[in-house]
């Protein structure tokens, strides 16, 4: 009994404490509401930018507030790993947020059911700020859903160190060097150099599309690919690619920071992931402009800026996608992250200018990556299933590699894939 | 000598609760597998489209390949193994406390950490590999092979849930007298023999539930793929619900998704009554 | 429990007049140590990942973390991964959201869990089987589609952004009824039948005969309840919108950015939202009694 009476005061002490949570928080966040009387409401997502771009992120929010009196934006930040089920759920209450953050891929996905507004015209006169290999990546067939906001062309971070111990003073500059001192370095200290992981950035680097101009079909099935899929099978065979990179089950970061690559191929803005990893081999390290393959330009990763298209206040919504990744707001934030801005008058900034004798790697590393913004675009097709698309791809190199499929019935497969994915 | 008025009262405020976040949204999801329901765009009837694909997509068949393999790895090790660790830590000694806690350990940390020590355990030139050489074996493509990766993955999903279903038999094996190991003790029973005639009667409701919710995770599992593998190499570690996963979020093909998971509950029910039929004499 | 009991019976006879406390020295002993080299060999095994977060999270920041042969004890040993996890993020107020959540998240499961598992165990009334396989099915459809669905009723009955949004989905579970149906099955049926011709009430049998036989499957219960509460990161996340109402695994995540994730931070926060989980675990086993109920009970 006593037991029970114990029980049932602490029962009734959580109750009340559920209820006072509960409403003290409804009567705050009315309060709020009731003291400021704006007008319109706007709700910004971003992925996993909290709570290291707090202040950032409010400094815009104030700005943008006091530019537009009336206008309050809500901002919320989204981990990494749950947006996409944020965004269902949301989209299925009708609470999707007014302005979103998404990466190319979902982007696609999301403007093929209509999620997304279509900004072809109402961002028209802002287009020419920005790159245009940019640009595109908000596209979905002809028509535009999204506003680049920062980007990432490669880098490279290539460990001294092992260089010299396999004889070499000087980091690979091209594709065709690469795979010479890979050779070298494999076989006199058992290490990796390039590890090409995602063919089908490779592939159009070095002038193979993946889909057609008009985008109706595949267009990987070239001679071409096939010479580059042989020679991918010829240097896995001599051991120089480790199954585990090509399979994506091991991160390249982790094998550079533990001395088992010779060269990371990423953006600057990554390269501390190897401080944090190992400090050691950071101290080792140096940066390089990034290889570009045959094509003469370079992949570059895209962060986008999207419109809901049922947002209650598409004009005010369109306005503050366009404030985020304006010249200003954009270079504000590639200062305090080495990222880099999407807009040519950011890109401009003295800023970039600066850094080629940096001592610090990621400080060298953002110089050449801006250096090479004129050469990166984006790569992948305006698609909707560029995803899918992309995993045949890799799959049907796999096969070749791992699994002795003969390259060109690869090829043909993928192509098969790829049309039956465009359909 | 209960009425049913009891039954139904004692049922009542859970059947509640469980009406309405577990079954109604389960039948939506029924609703939701006849129709092309994506969020975003109207809702169609399509009748059994999905059903139909699903019975001709390549990938849908290697998933449910991979699950049964993976289920026939898995189930049969979680539901023995832990009855041997819970017998164990059923003991009255020191510290034992603290070993149960320890036992508990992979199933608290996170599926993260336990992917990257993992990794390190199975990579080609990992602890297994370096083992396997000091006896004269080549190197084994633990992960990177669609021959192991399964074996594997199971491996480490067993790691897992040893000290997980050690504690259900432990819970059981607490309400099992302890004057009747110690008589049969005294008469000379062995080892096995007590356990056989004593430990094994006494613990077959919780055996029944072992295999029906390793049954069940066996067929949900998914997480770990992901982390550890992604699904292959070459989808040769894609299970069903990493498929209804991919479909559901990043496909926006929320109705393809259900009819999947449909199918997979199908089988699940009836290897859940097969299992009823075989060990749950109460009915 | 039919099979249960016929078994029992076939266990050689006992003979009372034996002496049952006592085993040979030797035999005991012997038996000690096996029993400890195969708890420590186990608890060898299943230690690794949690020693490597540990000691990541006292790792220094010019300390190396993916070394190959992993490093196990760090050179020196520092707080400060602690320290910077307790001052960037409002640990106190998450915990607190925690465990308000946590409560509920274990009392409710306990309570209409093993008043729905009595009727399903020890009664018989029609649609019985029906009802008990109802509960088992809604177990075998992966969440990932009935999330929107819960989502949606949740919303419809106005607990989006609450905590009352965060703890009902949860609050029974088809496995908690099942397993505690499976622990009223082990309890002979004679108790009830004698039970109620001495005149008692059917939630008196539930609540002062049962319950107490099967507390270490409460315990049980009770443990991963709670851990399954402290873990919930999707629906805490999905449901609630204001920050300040997260709960600590929700707050951690912040600790993943998109640029860096310091390992050396993400594995001090998992330490410390490791901590009450492992006191709420040490808590509950004091329920685990060596012989819980004795076989006088069985009459």
């Amino acid at each position: 009994m006593k037991k029970l009476k114990r029980l049932s005061i602490l029962l009734l002490v959580f109750s009340l404490l559920l209820v006072t949570a509960c409403s003290n928080k409804e009567s705050a966040s009315g309060d709020g509401e009731g003291t400021k009387k704006k007008d319109v409401e706007i709700k910004f997502w971003t992925i996993a930018l909290s709570p290291t771009f707090d202040d950032y992120i409010n400094g815009l929010i104030d700005q943008f507030e006091k530019e537009n009196p009336g206008v309050t934006v809500v901002w919320e930040d989204l981990p990494f790993d749950t947006v996409e089920q944020k965004t269902l759920t949301a989209a299925a209450s009708g609470k999707l947020a007014d302005v979103m953050n998404l990466n190319t891929d979902y982007l696609k996905k999301l403007a093929a059911v209509g999620a997304v507004m279509d900004l072809t015209k109402k961002a028209a006169d802002v287009k020419d700020d920005y790159f245009d290999g940019v640009w595109d990546a908000g596209n979905l067939g002809d028509k535009t859903y999204a506003l680049p906001w920062y980007v990432t062309t490669g880098g490279m971070l290539y460990n001294k160190e092992l260089l010299e111990k396999a004889g070499f003073n000087h980091p690979p500059a091209t594709e065709k060097e690469a795979w010479e001192m890979t050779e070298v370095l494999y076989d006199k200290l058992g290490v990796y150099g390039s590890v090409p992981n995602e063919i089908h950035k490779y592939l159009p680097q070095n002038g193979v599309e993946i889909v057609s101009k008009d985008l109706k079909k595949a267009a990987i099935n070239t001679p071409e690919a096939l010479k580059i899929f042989k020679e991918f099978k010829a240097r896995f065979d001599k051991g120089l690619i480790p199954k585990e990179l090509l399979l994506g089950q091991a991160k390249t970061n982790e094998w550079y920071a533990q001395g088992k690559v010779a060269w990371w191929l990423t953006g600057p803005q990554l390269f501390r992931q190897v401080k944090d990893l190992s400090p050691e081999v950071y101290e080792k390290s140096d940066a390089a402009p990034a290889m570009g393959g045959s094509s003469g330009f370079l992949h570059m990763a895209i962060m986008n800026i999207a419109v809901s298209a049922k947002t209650k206040s598409p004009e005010e919504a369109v306005k503050f996608a366009k404030f985020v990744t304006n010249a200003e707001s954009q270079l504000a934030f590639s200062k305090i992250v080495a990222i880099l801005p999407s807009v040519k008058e950011a890109a401009a900034d003295e800023y970039f200018t600066q850094g080629e004798n940096s001592d610090d790697p990621a400080e060298k590393g953002k110089f050449y990556a801006a250096k090479q913004l004129e050469i990166g675009k984006n790569i992948f097709p305006p698609v909707e299933n560029i995803s899918e698309i992309n995993k045949a791809v890799n799959e049907e190199f796999q096969k070749v590699l791992l699994e002795n499929k003969d390259p060109q019935k690869a090829l043909d497969d993928a192509e098969k894939r790829i049309n039956d994915l465009l359909k | 000598m209960y009425k049913a008025r009891h039954a139904w009262s004692f049922l009542l405020p859970a059947g509640i609760l469980l009406t309405t976040f577990t079954l109604l949204p389960a039948l939506a999801a029924l609703g939701i597998s006849f129709t092309n329901y994506n969020v975003f765009q109207p809702v169609e009837w399509v009748g059994l489209d999905n059903f139909k694909t699903a019975f001709q997509d390549e990938e849908f068949w290697s998933a449910l390949r991979n699950t049964f393999y993976f289920w026939v790895l898995v189930t049969p090790a979680l539901v023995v193994l832990p009855v041997f660790l819970a017998i164990l830590v059923n003991q009255n000694l020191r510290a034992i406390k603290l070993y149960r806690l320890i036992y508990y350990f992979p199933a608290l940390v996170s599926v993260v950490i336990t992917a990257i020590l993992w990794n390190w355990l199975f990579a080609s030139d990992g602890i297994f590999n370096y083992l396997l050489s000091l006896v004269g074996v080549n190197p084994v493509d633990w992960l990177t092979s669609r021959k192991f990766v399964m074996p594997s993955l199971a491996m480490v999903t067993i790691w897992q849930g040893l000290g997980y279903y050690m504690l259900f038999y432990l819970a059981g094996l607490q309400s099992v007298p302890t004057d009747l190991y110690e008589a049969a003790e005294l008469d000379g029973a062995n080892f096995w023999q007590k356990h056989r005639h004593i430990t094994f009667p006494m613990l077959k409701p919780i055996i029944f539930f072992t295999a029906v919710i390793s049954t069940m995770s066996a067929f949900k599992e998914f997480t770990l793929m992901l982390t550890m593998t992604e699904g292959g190499p070459i989808g040769a570690s894609k299970t069903v619900v990493y498929m209804v996963f991919e479909k559901a979020f990043k496909e926006l093909e929320m109705g393809y998704a259900s009819a999947i998971s449909f199918i997979l509950f199908i089988i699940i029910l009836i290897l859940t009554l097969l299992n009823k039929r075989t060990l749950d004499q109460e009915t | 429990m039919q099979p249960a009991q016929t078994n029992i019976n076939t266990v050689p006879k006992i003979d009372q007049t034996k002496q049952t406390r006592h085993l040979p020295n030797k035999r005991k002993a012997g038996r000690l140590i096996v029993s400890y080299f195969f708890l420590t060999l186990a608890a060898v095994v299943m230690i690794v990942p949690f020693l490597w977060s540990l000691s990541t999270a006292l790792k220094g920041k010019n300390e190396a973390i993916f070394s190959f042969p992993p490093n196990f004890i760090p050179e020196n040993i520092t707080l400060e991964n602690f320290m910077t996890v307790w001052n960037t993020l409002p640990i106190p107020l998450y915990l607190w959201n925690s465990i308000i959540l946590a409560f509920w998240g274990v009392i409710l499961p306990l309570l209409f869990c093993s008043l729905a598992a009595f009727p399903l165990a020890r009664m018989n009334f029609k649609g019985k089987n029906t009802v008990f396989l109802v509960i088992l099915a809604t177990m075998m459809i992966p969440g990932e589609v009935t999330m929107i669905p819960i989502y949606l009723i949740l919303e419809k009955l106005g607990l989006i952004d609450s905590f009352a949004g965060v703890i009902l989905p949860g609050a029974v579970s088809a496995f908690g009824i099942f397993l505690m149906r499976q622990a009223f099955l082990g309890i002979p049926k004679e108790i009830d039948e004698s039970a109620i011709i001495d005149g008692a009430r059917p939630w008196q049998i539930w609540w002062y005969i049962l319950i107490p036989m099967v507390k270490p499957m409460l315990a049980t219960l009770a443990i991963l309840s709670f851990i399954g509460s402290w873990n919930n990161f999707l629906w805490p996340l999905l449901v609630l919108q204001d920050p300040n109402a997260y709960p600590l695994t929700v707050g951690l995540y912040d600790l993943k950015g998109t640029f860096v994730t310091d390992t050396r931070l993400v594995s001090a926060g998992a330490i410390i939202a490791l901590i009450p989980i492992l006191v709420v675990f040490m808590m509950f086993q004091n329920y685990f009694i060596k012989g819980a109920y004795s076989s006088a009970v069985k009459g």
